[in-house]
C-alpha cells in the first residue's frame, strides 16, 4: 500500500511548517518525509530520492533557495520538482530566489488549493 | 501612524545649479559675499572718481585764480608805470622851465597839464640845495618850509642822480595829506646838486585802476614796493598804509630776480594766507603785488565739495545698506533652502524607515497566517463535528481578512516607496467587467441584491493598463458594494469619457455616507465608524485608498459620491493609455 504513494520531501526548521504541510501532501496522497535542516535532506539524497521536495526558502545553515542550486548541480538530469515557500513577498527579495532553480515558489500563507496546484499527486 | 505625503518630484532645492557657468560661479562664491564685493568695488570707484574730479576742480579753480592774479598784475604794473611816468615826464618839463626863469604853474594849471591823472598829483613843488621851498604849484609858501630833512631829499641829495627817484609816503608840511614824494634832482651845468623838483602823489588814487575794485574782494590785497623793500603803497581790507619793509619776506629774493611770478604766501602784514601775483614796473624800480585769498577763493570750492563729499557718503551707505539687505536675504534663502534640503531627507528618511518596517510587518505576519489559515481550512474541510468545521471556518475567514489587509498595507507601502510597477497590456474592459461582475454575482445573489451591468454605448473598450491592478480596483469597489447594500440593487455602467478613456460608475442603493465622511474613506489609517455602528458592517478599511494609489499610478481617478440612506455611486476613470513618463514611476 504504502509502495503506491509518492514520496515529497518536506524541508523546514520549524515543526508546525512541517505539520501543516504534512496534512496538506498526505490529503493529495503524498508519502511524506519530514527533514529539519536542508543539510539534513542533502546528506538523504546521497541513499534515497524522493518524486518532490517542498522547501522553505529561510532556514538556518543550508537554506532553500542554496539547496536546490545543490540539488540542479549534483543531479543535473533528474527531474525532480522542487517547489519553495516564503513570506517573501517584495519583488526584490523574490527574484533571487525565482532564479535558484524552484519549479515553484509560493507565498505564505499557502491554502490547500495553491498546494494541490503546486504539488498535484502523480503516480510513482 | 501619521502620513507623510510623498514630495513633489521637481523639487526645487537643486534647480539653481542647471543655469550657465556665470550662475554657478557667483552660486559658489556666494551671493552675499559677491553683494559686499560690489559695494566695496563701488564704493572704491566713487571715491577715486570724486577725488580725481576734486583735483581737476582744484586745478581749475586755481588755474582761473592765477589767471585772474596774474592779469590784475601786469594791469595794475603798467597802470602804474603810465602814470609815473607822465608825472616824470611833467617833472622834467617844469625843470626845464624853472632852468629858464619861468615859475611852477598853478595847481588848477597842473590839473588840467595831467588830466590823465585825475588830480593825482597834488602839488608840484621845488626846494633849493638846502631844503628849503623856492616855490609851489599851491602859491608861495607864506612862511620858510623846508624839506631838508626828509629822507627822500636826503637820498636824492645824497645820491644826485639824473633819474626819478620815488620816496616814500610822507604827511606833507605843505600839503598837510599823506602823500608819496616823486622826485627828480635840478643840477647846475657842472652837474653839481641844486636842489629838487618834488611831485606830491596821493596814494588813493593809486588804486583807481580798479574801478570797482573787484580785486580787493575774496580778502585781497594791492601792494606797491620799492627797489629797496620798503611799501609804497599798500590797499587790503583795514584800508590804505605803507612803509613796511618786504625785505624780510622769504620771497623777496625771488622778486628781485624775477620780471614776473606767482606763489602762495601767508602775508607778513595781515596774516592773510593768499594767491600772489607780482610784476614789475617798466623803467621804475617799484613792484606791484596783487593778491587774492586762498581761503576766500576756496570757499565755494570747500562749500560745492563738502556737498559732494556729503552726497557720496549718503550714497555709500545706501550701497553698503542694499548690500547688507541683500547679504541677510540670501542668508535667509540659504538657510531656507537648506532648512528643505533637510526637510526632504529627514521626511525621505522617515519614509525609508516606515516603509522598511511596514515591509518587516507583513512578512512576519505572513508565517503565523499561514498556520492559522491552513489548519483552520483543514479543520474547516476534514472535520468530523459540523460546530467544530464551522467555527474554523470563522478563524479560517477572519485571517482571510487578516491577510487581505497585510496586503493591502504591504501595496500601500509599495506605492509609497515607488516600488510598485505597472505591467501595462491591452485589456479587454467591458469582457474583464462581464467576469468580475460573474464572479461578485454569487456573493449579490447570497444577499438577495441585484447586480446588473450595462455596457451601454461602449464603441471602444479596449484599454492599456495593469490588468491585475485594475481587477484589485474592481474588486474592492464591487466587494464594498455589495457589502454595504443590505437590500436593494448595484448597477455597474460603462461610458465613454470623451476621447481621454473609460468612465464606470458603480451605483449601488445601499446605506451610504454622510457628506462630510466621504472625503475619509480615501484616506490611510482612517475608517468609518458610523456604518460599524448603525448596521453592524465593518468599515471598508484600507481597500479604497488603496484602489485610489493604484489608479493614481495608472493614471486614473476614482471619486465617491454618497447619501446617507439613499446609497453610493462610485466613478472610476480609466485612461485609454497611460503616458509614457509616469510608466515607471
Amino acid at each position: 500500500m504504502m509502495q503506491l504513494h509518492p514520496v515529497v520531501w518536506v524541508v523546514d526548521d520549524e515543526e508546525v511548517n512541517r505539520i501543516l504541510a504534512r496534512a496538506y501532501l498526505e490529503r493529495l496522497g503524498w508519502e511524506v518525509h519530514e527533514f529539519a535542516s536542508g543539510d539534513d535532506a542533502l546528506r538523504g539524497l546521497q541513499q534515497a530520492r524522493p518524486h518532490a521536495l517542498l522547501l522553505d526558502v529561510r532556514m538556518p545553515g543550508l537554506s532553500g533557495d542554496e539547496l536546490v542550486r545543490q540539488i540542479r548541480v549534483q543531479f543535473p538530469d533528474e527531474a525532480i520538482r522542487v517547489v519553495g515557500y516564503t513570506a517573501h513577498c517584495m519583488e526584490e527579495a523574490l527574484q533571487p530566489i525565482l532564479e535558484a532553480g524552484f519549479d515553484q515558489v509560493l507565498i505564505k500563507p499557502v491554502s490547500f488549493q495553491q498546494m494541490a496546484q503546486a504539488l498535484p499527486v502523480v503516480s510513482p | 501612524m501619521p502620513h507623510i505625503p510623498s514630495l513633489p518630484i521637481d523639487f526645487p532645492v537643486d534647480g539653481i545649479r542647471n543655469r550657465s557657468s556665470c550662475w554657478r560661479l557667483v552660486h559658489a562664491t556666494g551671493i552675499a559675499r559677491l553683494a559686499w564685493i560690489a559695494c566695496a568695488i563701488s564704493m572704491v570707484v566713487l571715491g577715486s572718481v570724486a577725488l580725481l574730479a576734486r583735483q581737476a576742480d582744484m586745478a581749475q579753480v586755481k588755474s582761473a585764480m592765477d589767471a585772474g592774479v596774474t592779469l590784475n598784475a601786469k594791469g595794475y604794473a603798467k597802470f602804474v608805470g603810465l602814470n609815473v611816468s607822465i608825472i616824470d615826464r611833467e617833472l622834467i618839463e617844469l625843470r626845464e622851465a624853472r632852468l629858464k626863469g619861468l615859475g611852477l604853474p598853478p595847481q588848477s594849471m597842473l590839473n588840467l597839464n595831467l588830466k590823465a591823472l585825475n588830480g593825482l598829483v597834488l602839488q608840484v613843488a621845488v626846494a633849493d640845495a638846502d631844503g628849503l621851498i623856492m616855490d609851489s604849484s599851491l602859491g608861495q609858501p607864506k612862511a620858510a618850509i623846508s624839506i631838508a630833512d626828509r629822507p627822500h631829499f636826503l637820498a636824492v641829495k645824497n645820491n644826485p642822480l639824473d633819474q626819478l627817484f620815488i620816496g616814500q609816503p610822507v604827511l606833507g608840511r605843505v600839503s598837510k595829506k599823506l602823500s608819496l614824494q616823486l622826485l627828480r634832482p635840478i643840477l647846475t651845468p657842472e652837474g653839481r646838486f641844486n636842489g629838487v623838483i618834488v611831485a606830491s602823489i596821493d596814494p588813493e588814487m593809486l588804486k583807481t585802476y580798479f574801478t570797482d575794485l573787484k580785486a580787493l574782494e575774496n580778502q585781497g590785497a594791492l601792494t606797491i614796493i620799492g627797489i629797496d623793500g620798503i611799501a609804497r603803497f599798500r590797499l587790503d581790507a583795514k584800508g590804505f598804509s605803507a612803509g613796511q619793509d618786504f625785505r624780510v619776506s622769504p620771497r623777496w629774493k625771488e622778486v628781485l630776480t624775477q620780471q614776473s611770478g606767482l606763489f602762495d604766501q601767508k602775508d607778513l602784514i595781515d596774516g592773510v594766507y593768499r594767491r600772489i601775483a607780482f610784476h614789475w614796473v617798466d623803467d621804475f624800480p617799484l613792484v606791484v603785488a596783487v593778491g587774492t585769498g586762498l581761503d576766500a577763493q576756496l570757499r565755494n570750492f570747500d562749500v560745492r565739495w563738502n556737498l559732494i563729499w556729503s552726497l557720496a557718503l549718503a550714497l555709500a551707505a545706501v550701497l553698503a545698506v542694499v548690500a547688507a539687505t541683500i547679504a541677510r536675504l540670501s542668508k535667509e534663502q540659504k538657510r531656507s533652502f537648506g532648512l528643505m534640503r533637510q526637510n526632504r531627507e529627514r521626511a525621505l528618511e522617515s519614509n525609508r524607515t516606515k516603509s522598511n518596517f511596514l515591509a518587516s510587518v507583513s512578512h512576519e505576519l505572513r508565517t503565523p497566517l499561514n498556520s492559522i489559515l491552513g489548519f483552520s481550512e483543514l479543520i474547516r474541510d476534514t472535520g468530523n463535528e459540523p460546530k467544530i468545521s464551522q467555527y474554523a471556518g470563522l478563524i479560517h475567514k477572519s485571517g482571510t481578512h487578516l491577510h487581505a489587509l497585510v496586503n493591502t498595507i504591504l501595496d500601500l507601502t509599495k506605492i509609497e516607496s515607488g516600488n510598485m510597477g505597472l505591467t501595462i497590456e491591452p485589456i479587454d474592459m467591458p469582457r474583464l467587467l462581464e467576469t468580475l461582475v460573474a464572479i461578485h454575482k454569487v456573493s449579490a445573489d447570497e444577499k438577495n441584491i441585484e447586480l446588473s451591468l450595462s455596457l451601454g454605448d461602449v464603441a471602444q473598450g479596449m484599454v492599456t493598463s495593469d490588468r491585475a491592478k485594475l481587477v484589485q480596483v474592481m474588486n474592492n469597489v464591487l466587494h464594498n458594494a455589495i457589502k454595504f447594500t443590505p437590500t436593494g440593487a448595484i448597477f455597474v455602467v460603462v461610458k465613454p469619457a470623451g476621447d481621454a478613456g473609460l468612465l464606470i460608475s458603480v451605483i449601488d442603493t445601499g446605506i451610504g455616507i454622510a457628506a462630510d465622511k466621504t472625503a475619509q474613506v480615501f484616506e490611510r489609517f482612517n475608517t468609518i465608524d458610523a456604518p460599524v455602528s448603525s448596521s453592524g458592517v465593518k468599515g471598508s478599511g484600507l481597500g479604497l485608498a488603496l484602489c485610489r494609489e493604484l489608479l493614481h499610478l495608472m493614471q486614473g481617478t476614482i471619486t465617491l459620491f454618497s447619501e446617507v440612506g439613499r446609497g453610493t455611486t462610485v466613478d472610476i476613470f480609466i485612461p485609454f493609455n497611460i503616458s509614457a513618463e509616469r510608466k515607471s514611476p
